[in-house]
């Protein structure tokens, strides 16, 4: 088995706790970046559309696990979110991609992506505004996780080592 | 045959997997109330609790100065309120015997302390460090001392997950306290909403919410919020209402369960939440 599948499966573990102790402190009005989702799209763009969307599953179900949340919400929105980053990938542009504004500006969309379907499927109904869902619930967290990716691709190695 | 399947494996393998975990993805969101799932659910969240609870211990203990030092000032501001509600205890209890009427209900309070929160914006949550040894049971209300957090939803042997008013699953029957008219609490994704009240209700800004005697899950009155906008749609026969909340959801991090036993034959006839979340 390659290492490169594994390391996310690795990472994630500080990365959660991170999300659930650190995150909230930084937190404006309830509205905080998604870590996983920076990993996500990390590993995603280094392996490609199939492992994204695994990863993103994997991911999902164990968050849904811990976090007491509706089992399958995250899971269902992980996996859309690997496999849409999946377009995205392309093995000669890799370094290119994490080292560049691309980086964030993918996390945007995708991230933004995540939220709206997160939302569709545990607040969504009939009364739902949905210009307001999309502003507050998608494009806000997705800002937000973007802000905080350009911290990774500020320390990524243009060679790249991860 | 077994050709024509590995060619459509190879070529749409990305698409065949995608949508084979979306269906099981949806295919467990049916299946979240079946005992298995929660079995599976409440080991791993009891699980992950422990490890919360070291690091939450970890980083709490620099703010314990901090937080004495507000509780002996919120002490001695509590003394002399029991001193001046000591003499009103007294007082009403001599009305009463003038009435004959009797106080029956005495409620348990166990404390305790968020060990850590969730952040999916619409599927809020916290994690409690009490659970079945402290006699913690599902359905019973959270608060602190402003007002209503959230309910008990799920319960391991030492820890608890509560939905906070946050949760847009979480649903309760509420009141206005000044006009008496009953709506349902839920977050709508982006506000604390009081929905299903007539168009005639009398309602003000400014008006306390508090749980009605109605809810089967919460049936005394709990102090939830206070009227921050009477939205009037056009449309339909009821009212909205935006909600600021009583407890400030964000930095809240002591809270207390109150042992409230939920009235079992109300929830045989009601539908609440546990049964259709």
């Amino acid at each position: 088995m390659k290492i490169e599948f594994v390391k996310p499966y690795i990472i994630f573990v500080p990365i959660i706790l991170v999300q659930v102790f650190v995150i909230p402190l930084i937190a404006i009005e309830g509205i905080s970046p998604d870590l996983l989702i920076i990993l996500l799209v990390f590993f995603t763009l280094k392996n490609g559309q199939l492992f994204g969307t695994v990863t993103g599953f994997i991911f999902g179900l164990i968050f849904d696990l811990i976090s007491g949340s509706l089992l399958g919400t995250m899971m269902f929105s992980k996996t859309l979110s690997g496999f849409i980053t999946g377009y995205f990938y392309n093995e000669n542009k890799v370094d290119l991609y994490l080292s560049s504004y691309a980086f964030p500006m993918i996390v945007l969309l995708v991230t933004a992506i995540d939220s709206i379907t997160l939302s569709f499927l545990t607040s969504f109904d009939l009364s739902t505004n949905i210009i307001a869902l999309f502003f507050y619930q998608g494009l806000l967290p997705a800002v937000f996780t973007s802000v905080l990716t350009f911290i990774v691709t500020f320390f990524y190695p243009k060679g790249g080592y991860i | 045959m077994i050709r024509l399947i590995r060619e459509v494996w190879f070529n749409f393998k990305e698409y065949i997997v995608l949508v084979l975990l979306l269906v099981i993805s949806l295919i467990t969101l049916t299946l979240n109330e079946h005992s298995a799932t929660k079995k599976i659910r409440t080991f791993a969240f009891g699980s992950f609790s422990i490890v919360s609870g070291i690091i939450h211990n970890y980083f709490n203990i620099s703010d314990l100065k901090d937080e004495n030092e507000k509780l002996r000032i919120r002490n001695a501001e509590l003394m002399m309120e029991i001193s001046q509600l000591r003499e009103y205890g007294i007082l009403n209890n001599q009305l009463k015997g003038l009435l004959a009427l009797k106080d029956s209900i005495k409620y348990k309070f166990t404390p305790s302390t968020i060990i850590s929160k969730s952040y999916a914006t619409a599927q809020s949550t916290f994690t409690i460090n009490r659970g079945k040894k402290d006699n913690i049971e599902i359905g019973m209300p959270v608060l602190n001392g402003n007002g209503l957090i959230g309910i008990i939803y799920s319960v391991s042997e030492d820890y608890s997950i509560v939905r906070n008013l946050f949760n847009s699953n979480l649903r309760v029957i509420v009141k206005d306290e000044r006009s008496r008219f009953q709506g349902i609490l839920r977050w709508n994704g982006n506000y604390l909403t009081v929905t299903n009240l007539p168009k005639t209700a009398d309602i003000s800004v400014g008006d306390r919410i508090v749980t009605s005697e109605l809810s089967s899950i919460i049936s005394i009155p709990l102090p939830v919020g206070i009227v921050k906008e009477v939205l009037n749609p056009e449309r339909g026969y009821f009212n909205d209402l935006i909600i600021e909340p009583l407890a400030d959801l964000y930095s809240v991090e002591y809270v207390f369960v109150l042992s409230l036993t939920t009235a079992k034959i109300k929830n045989e006839i009601e539908l609440n939440f546990f049964k259709n979340p």
